[in-house]
């Protein structure tokens, strides 16, 4: 068996025990929090009966322990439960507003690696002078503004003083929805080959993105910078400089390739941060997505969504490493070859 | 006599950092004639790798270096033309190290750090071309299976493997001068005398000119035609080797050489520090004058 097949079994199988236990914390803790779900579902002016009917409907009046029976054996047929607050099954929720947040992500993690890693990159390659500087400068304002800020910002400057944006939302009014295929728009429309309608909703995908990446880029060209700058001092960069290799090509691949292994595995960490720290820039673009929804359904003690938000969520993480750690021992042979060595 | 590859003419060098400026260099001379192998001996500190550095113009450029003299490599002012010598790296002027292992990026293959090597200086060589010579080299420093090394990373070969590989490299593309910066040290001692072994065949069948620095007596003694003894940013004696082996006239270069252990010469040996006589002046061997001064 090739080591990374390896790698990638044994990572799904520990991912797998990962999710198990997210999911019995997540099911108790939101069970403990103070607060009657089905009161706050029906509402102040709801009678008691009413109350009591929905508890034994959804079953909270029995033990903890007996709740998360019904809980896995809903969950072993495919089913998450059904939300108090939208009413429809959590899943049919998940899959309706998923889309939308990983659209945004994914725009947003793009942004992070193809501008915050050569960012580094230019910073490390000119250390101590001007472009290193201004490069500094900017991630460090990017770093420490937080995203709602920058979502603020964006759409005063990019959607309000100057109208080169759309202020909010992820199409424009009158331009219909794709059909529904992943539901991503830009994806659906381009399967489809309506490319207007995919131009709007990358259109809209800017300003937010942007928001929420920002700090990310920031991050990613400190780490990138500091990386390739102990990744400088390195004999082999010193060899390969007394061998004329080109500066460039030197920063380009010779020295950023080694610089990219610590890097990666902290993007990854950022990247799969964005998917839960979405939910203030979802709020100021007005963006439907699966942030807010959790949110609201904290707020609300929906318990089953609480359970099936925080499994997406806690998925996305894993999977997301694991992308990581497959590119990572790409990169690094060590670690893919570790395995033949050994033997 | 042959044109000398590397003329030093009264090398002055200072750091200096902030207010603070340290001299390094005291105005040190020597020459490496064409085909000629000589050493460079000293203690850690006494700028023997600098002067390499500078050699490769890699310092010259850096904020807070301050380089006077002359420095010659191959014609080419280091000092006035950097330019010219940043293009003569790897191919006219090589160099090797002293951790063959660290010298090698982890995370590319032998092969194409290889033919970036072959192409230094913008020879233009397609891919095949590449892999050719690159075998030939390695075949010529007596690695067993030269296309399993040139698709290995440079951790999966031994120590002795990659300096073999970094010999092969440094002469891959016919070099008039070699720069050997304490080649090996990081290596057992016996697999370093057989890559010096293997790196003196080398250089005395094609011809290329060697600067060898070394703070290792017994390997100088084995290896060099000529031998600079460094101290302090000072050269302190300059002689041939059996001249300088046999009638040692500095105190420093007695001292170094009473000094030296007796089992196969292995690290550099305690020394009085700072003696006074160390500092005496430069001694020079009859005949070993630099070019164009007068024989005393």
């Amino acid at each position: 068996m090739s080591p990374i097949l390896r790698l990638l079994i044994h990572r799904l199988a520990l991912s797998l025990l990962v999710l198990a236990g997210v999911s019995i914390l997540i099911f108790f803790v939101a069970r403990v929090v103070p607060g009657d779900p089905a009161r706050i579902a029906l509402g102040p002016n709801a009678g008691a009966e009413a109350v009591e009917a929905l508890r034994e409907e959804r079953h909270l009046n029995d033990p903890l322990i007996v709740q998360y029976g019904w809980f896995l054996r809903d969950l072993a047929g495919g089913d998450l439960g059904t939300s108090l607050y939208t009413r429809r099954p959590v899943l049919q929720d998940i899959a309706a507003y998923l889309p939308a947040t990983l659209e945004l992500v994914f725009i947003a993690g793009l942004m992070m690696v193809l501008v915050g890693l050569p960012l580094g990159r230019l910073a490390a390659r000119h250390q101590r002078r001007g472009p290193d500087h201004l490069a500094r400068f900017l991630s460090v304002l990017a770093v420490c503004t937080p995203a709602f800020v920058w979502g603020v910002i964006l759409q005063l400057l990019l959607a309000y003083v100057w109208p080169i944006f759309p202020l909010e939302g992820r199409l424009s009014t009158g331009v219909a929805p794709p059909p529904d295929i992943t539901g991503l728009y830009t994806v659906d429309a381009l399967l489809t080959g309506q490319f207007g309608t995919m131009l709007n909703a990358l259109y809209h995908l800017i300003l937010p993105a942007t928001a929420l990446a920002l700090s990310g880029i920031g991050q990613s060209a400190r780490l990138t910078r500091s990386s390739m700058i102990e990744t400088y001092r390195k004999p082999y960069i010193e060899m390969a400089r007394a061998y004329g290799f080109k500066e460039g090509r030197i920063a380009r691949r010779y020295a950023f390739r080694p610089a990219l292994i610590p890097t990666l595995t902290v993007l990854g960490l950022d990247f799969a941060a964005m998917l839960a720290n979405a939910f203030l820039v979802e709020r100021v673009f007005v963006w439907p997505g699966l942030s807010r929804y959790g949110v609201e359904v904290i707020l609300r003690k929906d318990l089953d969504a609480i359970v099936g938000v925080v499994l997406v969520i806690a998925a996305m993480f894993l999977i997301t490493n694991l992308v990581v750690d497959l590119i990572v021992s790409i990169i690094n042979p060590r670690l893919r070859l570790a395995e033949k060595r050994g033997k | 006599m042959a044109d000398p590859v590397l003329t030093v003419r009264d090398l002055h060098l200072a750091f200096r950092k902030g207010r603070q400026r340290t001299e390094v260099l005291h105005g040190i001379s020597l020459h490496v004639n064409a085909g000629e192998k000589v050493a460079l001996v000293g203690e850690s500190g006494s700028g023997k790798s600098v002067t390499a550095q500078l050699a490769l113009a890699r310092l010259q450029q850096e904020k807070g270096t301050e380089a006077e003299g002359l420095i010659e490599v191959l014609g080419h002012d280091a000092t006035r033309s950097p330019a010219r010598i940043a293009a003569m790296r790897g191919h006219r002027v090589t160099m090797i190290f002293q951790d063959p292992t660290s010298a090698l990026n982890p995370v590319f293959r032998i092969g194409e750090i290889f033919e970036q090597v072959l192409r230094a200086g913008g020879q233009r060589l397609r891919a095949q071309e590449a892999r050719r010579r690159a075998e030939a080299a390695l075949a010529e420093v007596q690695i067993p299976d030269p296309a399993r090394a040139l698709d290995s990373y440079p951790f999966q070969l031994s120590g002795g493997m990659n300096q073999r590989v970094m010999i092969a490299m440094a002469l891959a593309n016919g070099p008039e001068l070699l720069l050997a910066d304490e080649p090996g040290t990081a290596l057992d001692v016996t697999v370093q005398a057989q890559t010096l072994r293997l790196m003196d065949d080398l250089v005395t069948s094609r011809g290329t000119a060697v600067l060898f620095i070394s703070h290792n007596l017994s390997v100088v003694r084995e290896f060099a035609d000529r031998v600079y003894v460094i101290y302090r940013g000072r050269i302190v004696e300059h002689g041939r080797t059996e001249q300088l082996f046999s009638d040692p006239r500095h105190p420093y270069t007695k001292a170094l050489l009473a000094a030296a252990p007796r089992l196969l010469g292995g690290g550099l040996p305690d020394l009085p520090q700072g003696a006074e006589a160390f500092a005496d002046p430069l001694l020079v061997h009859d005949g070993c004058a630099e070019p164009g001064e007068v024989t005393a």
